[in-house]
């Protein structure tokens, strides 16, 4: 079937690549090649997959009622297939920084990038593709917990350095309170709805009535547990850490595949499960969080002087950005969220993954070391590698959100859901944060651009490398120029 | 209903009395006052012991019991399993594939651990041992 | 019969708990929490009529992960944690937290009818036979999933704990 054509595809994939690896037929590198090969087929069958006008659904259970309850498992629709080119796209650039740190000199401490840095990327993608399609708790719950083991594999991955060690540590245990509240969240929800289904859940409390208390208690442990992978405010605790010590690549797949992931199962859930009287319920929970997290991330960006840290703050902050077009619901009659704001949630996303995979592009070949994640590090680019510099000045300005770069288009689609919605005190916060934001991101940028380097040696860029930053750059440049692009993308 | 709880209850009775029953007697039977320094060592009658009674284990234990625990689940998937087979099998062979690739992907696990070495507990001695055959033969 | 049973595998669970939370042999904290989980499993049976359950419980948890714990204490050094100091913020903390989830089963219970209704609809007869059925038709994808699930987590063990041979990176 076609339409779980991509995680068919990277599950079998990995799968054949591990045993070939382990028995020797294969090196890591080509493993690497043939993922990034893998990748691509499944963005081809992805893009070529038709779109109906109605989502379709798949595993749907035959003893349902009619039109009550149990549309069924999975669900394709242009969201879905948004949502699973993002990942798919994430992956790849992901695997290609592992495969640029693998050309790195390797030092006594850190652990050389095997076989399975580049396959166990490939399962996290089917996992979020899954999550793209999920339309029951049942297959949201396997296909979130698939992503984050994974995920507390890949941070641990350095296990002989005690920075490495206790992001592993600490993303594993605050993975799993997380993951606690989510289950025991689904639980009320389910235990109360009788059915795991989004669609049989919508029909039972789509009333114009509150929900129950329970199931409200649900909802909101239910967004504890997301709030978690979205890493905002106060369920960010880990980020900080746990983005400075994975390693780079994974740093930048945590930051956007895992955030977005977290994003998609969000709307999803408010969305597809919860009709607009449950606002009642999620609607100030959140409204606190994003104004929390706008805050808070984007100010303690400001004192950070190691550059993934500072990405990590400044991550927390683009969450509160995205939260506040997801607070588009509560229209009686009307959806979970309204369209403009699962549009202004994409948009959003897309240009945060460009900036942000630019950025951490950048970092994997600028870095190769902990020590030199300090901003200072990045004094002079410019005269380093000319190329880097300008690349990691559009990622940056786009981050700030600055036009024409296409991270302008996102926050000015957020901000317009903020004022469409009437969140008048969470449009004032966010635009005193973005101005915050503005300190941070241009202090990198000039110290690329007017500080004297701390080394004055040349980085080497391998050709391919260098072709992928300038497509990069030119996106990041050409989609803030033409938001018609997002327009078709999501329509 | 309670009857149906008759052979639990008899069975308790029986794990309890025995606990107490032995208990009791050692306690009635064995001869006490005989009691020395010595009686309270781990071997009473054997080696001094040496060393912490708990020392720290290697951190191979943890990797077969961790792997242990991830084909006992599988093994549990596989009960429910067995129980519906039949019933199943009547509305096509979607029950017998299903198992199958289940059993078929944790089987390349099985593989790729066992390639690996993890269970490999002598994997040293082997790589010892190589290059004093190939010399012979040259 | 319910009524008595329940109470005494509360009361089991509660001392157990307890007893897992006062130890400080990390060994005798374990094995009082493969109690609290055995007489969980017993409730599971005997008062819910969820028999698998209670078979998986004890066979999955009392034995499985427990075996993990105690292999993960007897890594660590026992003798340091047990002359570690008892915080009584922690007490502290820990307590207002089993307060407020209790209250909050309070409230869940006390406000609504389902979970009555749930518990009078009766017992399930076979539950071994409702979870197969249920795992092989409705929810194949995710039982599917939780295949590859389990192959990342095995890679994840080996990856993680293996102590590797030293090569170049290619």
């Amino acid at each position: 079937m076609p339409y779980l054509a991509p995680e068919i595809i990277l599950t079998a994939l990995a799968i054949v690549l591990l045993l070939l690896e382990a028995y020797g037929a294969i090196s890591a590198r080509s493993v690497g090649i043939w993922s990034l090969v893998g990748i691509a087929v499944a963005i081809v069958v992805t893009l070529f997959t038709e779109v109906g006008a109605e989502p379709m659904y798949f595993w749907t259970d035959p003893n349902a009622a009619e039109g009550t309850a149990g549309k069924g498992l999975y669900m394709w629709d242009a969201t879905a297939r948004f949502y699973k080119l993002f990942f798919l796209g994430t992956t790849g650039l992901v695997i290609w920084m592992s495969m640029e740190s693998a050309a790195q000199p390797v030092g006594p401490k850190t652990q050389p990038i095997r076989a399975e840095f580049y396959i166990l990327p490939l399962f996290v993608a089917a996992g979020m593709c899954l999550l793209a399609s999920a339309a029951d708790f049942m297959v949201l719950f396997v296909s979130l917990e698939l992503v984050t083991i994974t995920f507390y594999i890949l941070v641990a991955y350095q296990r002989e350095s005690a920075t490495a060690l206790e992001a592993g540590v600490k993303y594993l245990i605050l993975g799993g309170l997380a993951t606690a509240f989510l289950v025991m969240g689904i639980a009320y929800v389910a235990g109360f709805a009788g059915t795991t289904s989004f669609a049989g859940i919508i029909a039972k409390y789509n009333t114009p009535d509150h929900l129950p208390v329970a199931v409200a208690l649900g909802l909101l442990m239910i967004l504890v547990g997301f709030g978690f992978k979205i890493a905002s405010v106060p369920f960010h605790l880990w980020a900080p850490d746990v983005y400075q010590g994975a390693p780079t690549p994974i740093t930048a797949f945590l930051s956007v595949g895992s955030k977005a992931a977290g994003f998609i199962v969000l709307v999803r859930v408010l969305n597809e499960a919860f009709g607009p009287t449950a606002y009642a319920t999620w609607g100030p929970a959140l409204t606190a969080i994003a104004g929390c997290s706008l805050v808070l991330g984007n100010f303690a960006a400001m004192h950070q002087r190691n550059i993934k840290r500072m990405l990590a703050y400044s991550g927390v902050g683009h969450s509160g950005f995205i939260l506040m077009a997801v607070l588009s619901g509560g229209v009686p009659d009307g959806p979970g969220i309204a369209q403009a704001g699962m549009t202004a949630v994409a948009v959003y996303l897309a240009t945060y993954f460009l900036a942000s995979l630019t950025a951490f592009l950048v970092i994997t070949i600028v870095s190769p070391t902990p020590e030199e994640e300090s901003i200072r590090s990045y004094n002079g680019l410019w005269q380093r590698s000319p190329l880097l510099a300008a690349a990691l000045a559009a990622s940056l300005i786009s981050l700030a959100g600055i036009p024409p770069f296409a991270g302008f288009v996102g926050k000015l689609g957020a901000f317009v859901v903020a004022l469409q919605f009437h969140h008048y005190g969470l449009f004032f916060i966010a635009a005193i944060s973005a101005v915050a934001g503005l300190y941070y991101y241009l202090g990198v940028v000039k110290a690329m651009f007017w500080s004297e380097p701390l080394e004055v040696t040349p980085i080497q860029v391998s050709v391919p490398t260098q072709v992928l930053l300038t497509i990069l750059i030119f996106l990041l440049i050409a989609t803030g120029l033409c938001m018609e692009v997002f327009a078709w993308l999501v329509r | 209903m309670n009857a149906d709880y008759l052979p639990v209850l008899l069975q308790l009775i029986v794990a309890i009395g025995f606990a107490v029953g032995s208990l009791a007697a050692a306690q009635a039977l064995g001869k006490r006052g005989r009691d020395s320094a010595a009686k309270h060592i781990a071997y009473e009658c054997g080696k001094d012991p040496i060393g912490p009674t708990q020392p720290r284990f290697s951190v191979k234990f943890y990797m077969v019991a961790m792997l242990f625990i991830l084909f006992d689940i599988e093994v549990v998937f596989m009960y429910t399993w067995a129980v519906v087979f039949k019933e199943q099998l009547q509305y096509g062979l979607t029950i017998v594939v299903s198992m199958f690739s289940f059993i078929g992907i944790l089987f390349v696990g099985y593989l790729y651990v066992l390639k690996k070495g993890a269970l490999d507990w002598t994997h040293v001695k082997k790589i010892e041992r190589a290059p004093v055959v190939a010399p012979q033969k040259a | 019969m319910e009524p008595i049973l329940f109470w005494i595998f509360s009361l089991g669970m509660i001392v157990a708990g307890v007893s897992v939370i006062l130890n400080r042999n990390p060994v005798a904290a374990a094995l009082s929490l493969a109690v609290t989980i055995v007489f969980l499993a017993l409730m599971f049976g005997f008062c819910l009529g969820a028999w698998f359950l209670m078979v998986i419980q004890v066979a999955v948890y009392a034995g499985a992960v427990m075996v993990l714990f105690l292999f993960i204490i007897m890594l660590l050094d026992v003798k340091e944690e047990e002359t570690r100091t008892r915080s009584w913020s922690y007490a502290v903390m820990g307590s207002a937290l089993a307060l407020f989830m209790m209250c909050m089963v309070v409230l869940v219970l006390r406000a609504t009818e389902p979970v009555k209704a749930a518990a009078d609809a009766g017992v399930p007869v076979d539950d071994a036979q409702q979870i197969g059925t249920l795992l092989f038709t409705k929810y194949l994808l995710p039982f599917e999933i939780t295949s590859v699930l389990l192959l990342v987590a095995a890679i994840g063990v080996v990856l993680l704990s293996l102590t590797h041979k030293r090569e170049s990176s290619s």
